[in-house]
């Protein structure tokens, strides 16, 4: 039967000429027995028609539809078996929305600058297939116009983004609109995993699936570690384990036929060059900016049609961007820069640029990670290390993005190692050695918000939905206290009766009905407490937080994009900094505006960009071990390892190169001190949570100053001379300074939690509804309705310690900031290697880039802050009258205002031979 | 506390970001914003009640300083929706237990849309800019309104000054972090925001100004800009 249903499309290809792959195929089945999955593949590779037919195929099957293709429409010529498909009057050129048919299918993507091109490419087989069906996007972008005709009606099948579909969730009719429902297909899966977007996503899942028991979920994916979890996650709680909270599935659940993980067995062909720099023995060995290889890559680039250059950061894009237009000035105009702080409708252009082939060369960050094909781009440049594998298949995937095409990517390093990195890479490429990604646990604020949608959409009853929430996978695992504080916070800001008069957002639907003596009893429904509430609700969903941005803008009105504001409050006018590629002077501030105008200086300080750093994956650290355990045993293979070499062998004669079962500890005495550098190839993060926990440690074994900085590949504990007796730091010691024992109060205690908690409440303030963006008829909240998320954590802090958003963002600030799942495998790790401590004379190349991290360290001290404000001002005071000459180890001091940030990071440091004029030689 | 001399007269900066005038007895508060979070719950915005502690910290300050008069530099009541019963009662009973104490306020841009306090509240009311009968300063509620007359030194609030701080070092630097300040200028001083929900707005010193930090209830002079080293 099935087999059957799957000829028109079959039929489809073979007119164009094309020949399904076998996943492809594999999906429609699937789909038409009913079944939910995800399907895994690399952009490129036909995935969108895989999930996509699967509901057309069942349509042209639909006894209730009486259409199909006809002979007049050519592309569907072949695909007439008139014993299967009754025939009707040609359909119409486009369907109105009246005869369409009704809601079928929701298309999420996670980009909303997507929606346009996945609208005109699932439209192509709809058409061609003859189906009376509309497909149409629906983000924050649409037209008024379009978003009030879908109110009427909703499209056959709509494209939509996770808070555009929240937004309809929270309209009171959205049931009876969505109730014809059979399909949700999830666009790019992998990145809204572990996102609260992500999150966002579950929860109206499990919505709709209370409502249409029989629906199918299907989930896109490229490549992660924990695919069977991902599609765990997509299809929710009750497609997986069920734990002792959740709910039996409904009869009709049950019958659902178990989903499918589909993988798109043909791998796309990836090739991974470097550019080797010539002299090695010169090549910085530090650093991350990575310019002195600029006339190979512009070379590089010269010998493409069209090249993508990705850099890490948008401020090196900045830099690079710059940098190739002074160096080729004939490419203006055919060179360009997209980042995320670009104006969308510059971005939109050198989209458009790459779409057509016009653009020689696009300098990029992430934001262009994702998203459309650009066929005409032949060749990708990745500078410094990607830091992850599945970020370097998704950047080299980027070209060739035709099923078939081989993907080529050209590495620069930017320092010495990174050869070894990319290195690592290939073989992480070869082994398909890819991260996962974790999904995250219950976020409340996601709930809390999630809540108050569905109040507004037509009220709910408590029970039914606690049952629905647990069926999203994130939230198995909720507690009756928590759903019940959950409860409480929307309705009375709290547990505590009364502790917050005034306030409701949610109210009992009908409170005529409940007994007064027992107001907290029973099942009970519940509805938004008023519509201005309601409509202040909609304006606010999502769970985007945008740092206080600033929009740059010319004097002359045309807007460039926007800023971080903390960047801009740095600045005087008349300052000159880089933006949107070019060199711009600050004019003046006005409301959140910068107004600038073009400068003609040719260099100014470029804006560092919040939250830039990725550490290194514990795939490709991994990998990189992996490496050095090679190069111990005399094996340099690839033209990178061959490279890297020299450097290499210096390694093992100022002290060794580690093996897989060792740790790599030197000392180097210097003239500032002693440099503990401790090398576990862990990833930046874990380095930091280990150096900070390490100094914490160690100074309370005996009274010594400890300075921790930190790398990708380690750590250096700094005990500056003079200030103290120094600590022999020997393998004792240090094993007990990096035990497990403890692990969560001391890193609690090491690295002022409640101050990185207090940053982090940012998200989980705006989530749960405290920070407003918008308030009808406004663009930001009235005056007296403004208030910082640092003001409700203090206010939390203080009156509402109880808060779960407070647990919630310290939790935040555990996961997500300091990796502390990692860090205890580290932890764990390192307690089964032999240690291995070398006094060294001088650094040694490993050494060095962590040598080199001084200025960026994380400064361990069990002072608090007011104790060390005021230690400063005493000292500066005692300077000031010239008594004492101030500890040089405390300078330079506090500075009420910053120091012009430069962004840039210093010039990478030369090899020790030459030490830089901060340091004395070592 | 931190004493210390601000246009000649003796002042003494109190933890809980006020300034005490000692020959008069007059303690200087700014912007309170009481009822605020009353009028963030208003609108639909969960906050704890914050009135009673702001009061309470008030009630420190003039026992700790043995304070006779209380001046307001404006920003009384935050909003009209924050003056709710509880609010109301919180102060008037604060008011029967510092019944003797003389509270003016200097009318800010607050308190024009909140309107004036009620009377059990019993507090003169004034328009800035103002000579204070009883202290050398001229009194306003901003800085702005002092500028054309620098013959007095001028006391003010409505800004909320706050110094975004890191200590820096050679070897790291600690999360920046802003704190509320007093803030001075050769021709007026501006206060930091008293209330308990209320944030701070960053300013710099210029090579003259002066700074008192309060941070976590201790107080003490802030470091001039001039000092980097």
């Amino acid at each position: 039967m099935i087999d059957h249903m799957l000829t028109p499309a079959l039929d489809w290809f073979r007119s164009r000429g094309w020949t399904p792959f076998d996943f492809q195929v594999d999906t429609w089945r699937a789909y038409l027995e009913g079944r939910g999955g995800l399907l895994h593949a690399p952009t490129g590779l036909g995935k969108t028609l895989g999930v996509w037919m699967g509901p057309l195929l069942e349509a042209l099957h639909d006894p209730a539809n009486s259409y199909a293709p006809t002979e007049s429409t050519p592309s569907a010529s072949g695909a007439m078996h008139a014993g299967t498909l009754r025939r009707v009057a040609p359909r119409a050129a486009r369907q109105t929305r009246d005869t369409a048919a009704p809601m079928r299918v929701l298309w999420i993507t996670p980009l909303r600058a997507l929606a346009a091109d996945t609208t005109a490419s699932l439209l192509e087989p709809v058409h061609a297939l003859g189906l009376p069906w509309t497909v149409e996007a629906r983000t924050g972008d649409t037209a008024q116009s379009v978003k009030r005709r879908q109110r009427e009606r909703l499209p056959t099948a709509l494209v939509t983004t996770p808070e555009s579909l929240s937004l309809l969730l929270s309209y009171p009719d959205s049931f009876d609109r969505l109730s014809t429902l059979r399909c949700v297909i999830v666009d790019e899966w992998h990145e809204l995993l572990g996102t609260k977007r992500g999150i966002q996503t579950e929860l109206a899942l499990s919505r709709l699936r209370s409502w249409i028991p029989s629906l199918r979920t299907w989930g896109l994916s490229a490549t992660l570690g924990n695919l069977d979890e991902a599609m765990t996650v997509l299809l929710g709680a009750s497609s997986g384990e069920l734990n002792e909270h959740s709910v039996t599935p409904t009869s009709a659940r049950r019958t659902i036929p178990t989903p499918r993980l589909i993988h798109a067995a043909r791998s796309k062909k990836l090739e991974l060059h470097t550019l080797i720099p010539e002299d090695i023995e010169r090549f910085p060995w530090a650093g991350h900016i990575g310019l002195r290889l600029l006339p190979r890559v512009i070379q590089t680039i010269g010998q493409a049609q069209s090249t993508l250059l990705f850099t890490n950061t948008r401020s090196q894009a900045e830099i690079w961007f710059r940098a190739i237009v002074q160096a080729v000035p004939d490419w203006l105009g055919t060179i360009a820069i997209h980042h995320g702080s670009i104006d969308h409708h510059v971005r939109g252009r050198v989209e458009a640029m790459l779409k057509s082939g016009t653009a020689r060369c696009v300098v990029c960050t992430s934001s262009l990670d994702l998203g459309v094909d650009f066929s005409p781009v032949d060749q990708v440049i990745q500078v410094g290390s990607p830091k992850g594998v599945a970020r370097l298949m998704q950047r080299a995937g980027r070209s060739g993005h035709r099923p078939g095409a081989i993907s080529r990517i050209v590495c620069v390093p930017t320092h010495a190692f990174e050869l070894m990195e990319f290195a690592a890479a290939r073989d992480a490429l070869l082994d398909a050695q890819v991260e996962s990604r974790e999904p995250l646990d219950k976020p409340l604020d996601v709930l809390v918000q999630h809540i108050v949608t569905i109040a507004t959409g037509g009220g709910f009853d408590g029970l039914a939905l606690r049952d629905e929430v647990r069926r999203a996978y994130s939230f198995r695992s909720l507690t009756d206290q928590e759903w019940d504080w959950a409860m409480d916070f929307v309705r009375r800001g709290g547990p505590t009766l009364g502790a917050y008069p005034e306030f409701a957002r949610i109210v009992p639907l009908d409170p005529q009905t409940i007994p007064a003596e027992q107001p907290d009893e029973g099942p009970r429904r519940w509805t938004v407490a008023s519509k201005k509430i309601a409509a202040m609700h909609r304006m606010n969903i999502g769970t985007i937080t945008a740092d206080a941005m600033m929009r740059v803008q010319f004097v002359s009105g045309r807007s460039l994009g926007t800023i971080e504001e903390s960047f801009i409050s740095r600045l005087n006018e008349g300052d000159v900094f880089v933006f949107s590629g070019r060199v711009l002077e600050l004019a003046k501030v006005q409301d959140m505006t910068a107004l600038v105008r073009r400068s003609n200086k040719t260099r100014g300080i470029v804006p560092v960009w919040g939250g830039g750093r990725m550490p290194l994956s514990s795939q490709l650290s991994g990998a990189v071990r992996s490496k050095l355990e090679e190069a111990r045993q005399g094996q340099f293979s690839g033209p990178e390892m061959q490279a890297i070499r020299p450097l290499l062998e210096i390694q093992s004669q100022r002290s060794q190169i580690p093996s897989r079962d060792e740790l790599l500890v030197e000392r180097v005495a210097s003239r500032d001190g002693e440099h503990v550098i401790v090398l576990p190839f862990e990833g930046r993060l874990v380095h930091e949570g280990l150096a900070a926990l390490a100094a914490y440690r160690l100074s309370k074994l005996a009274p010594v100053t400890i300075h921790a900085t930190s790398t990708d590949y380690g750590f250096d504990l700094h005990m500056p001379r003079g200030s103290h007796r120094t600590l022999d730091i020997n393998e004792h010691v240090l094993r007990s300074a990096l035990c497990e024992d403890h692990l969560l109060d001391d890193l609690l205690a090491c690295l002022n939690a409640t101050q990185l908690a207090r940053r982090r409440f940012r998200d989980v303030a705006r989530v749960a509804g405290l920070i407003l963006h918008g308030f009808p008829g406004q663009r930001k909240p009235a005056r007296h309705l403004q208030a910082s998320s640092e003001m409700f954590f203090d206010v939390f802090e203080q009156f509402d310690p109880g808060n779960l958003l407070l647990s919630q963002a310290k939790r935040e600030v555990l996961e997500e900031q300091l990796e502390v799942r990692r860090l205890r495998r580290t932890l764990d790790r390192i307690a089964g290697l032999r240690l291995v401590i070398v006094d060294t004379p001088r650094l040694t190349p490993l050494a060095f880039p962590v040598w080199a991290e001084v200025l960026r360290g994380v400064h361990a001290s069990s002072e608090t802050w007011a104790q060390r404000v005021s230690r400063m001002s005493e000292q500066l005071e005692a300077f000031e009258h010239g008594s004492t000459p101030i500890d040089a180890d405390t300078r330079p001091p506090l500075q009420p205002r910053p120091k012009r940030a430069n962004a840039t990071k210093p010039p990478a440091p030369k090899p020790p031979s030459k030490p830089g004029s901060r340091r004395a030689a070592i | 506390m931190l004493r210390f001399e601000l246009h000649d007269q003796p002042m003494v900066a109190l933890p809980e970001r006020a300034l005490f005038h000692e020959p008069s007895g007059t303690l200087f508060v700014a912007d309170l914003h009481l009822g605020k979070s009353s009028a963030f719950r208003a609108a639909g915005i969960p906050v704890p009640e914050t009135t009673p502690r702001t009061l309470a910290r008030l009630s420190a300050c003039i026992d700790a300083a043995r304070a006779d008069r209380v001046v307001v530099l404006g920003d009384l009541i935050h909003a009209p929706t924050g003056r709710t019963p509880a609010v109301v009662d919180a102060v008037a009973n604060w008011r029967t237990r510092y019944a003797q104490l003389d509270v003016v306020l200097i009318r800010g841009n607050h308190d024009v849309s909140s309107g004036d306090p009620p009377s059990a509240w019993n507090m003169a009311v004034l328009t800035g800019p103002m000579h204070d009968t009883r202290t050398p300063f001229i009194l306003a509620h901003t800085p702005d309104e002092l500028i054309p007359r620098s013959a007095s030194y001028g006391l003010c609030g409505h800004i909320h000054p706050a110094l975004s701080l890191a200590v820096l070092s050679r070897h790291g630097s600690s999360p920046r972090r802003s704190a509320p300040c007093l803030w001075m200028t050769p021709c007026h001083a501006v206060l930091p925001a008293f209330g308990d929900f209320t944030g701070g707005y960053r300013v710099h010193l210029a090579d003259r100004d002066h700074a008192v930090l309060f941070i976590d209830g201790e107080v003490f002079e802030a470091p001039r800009r001039s000092r980097r080293v």
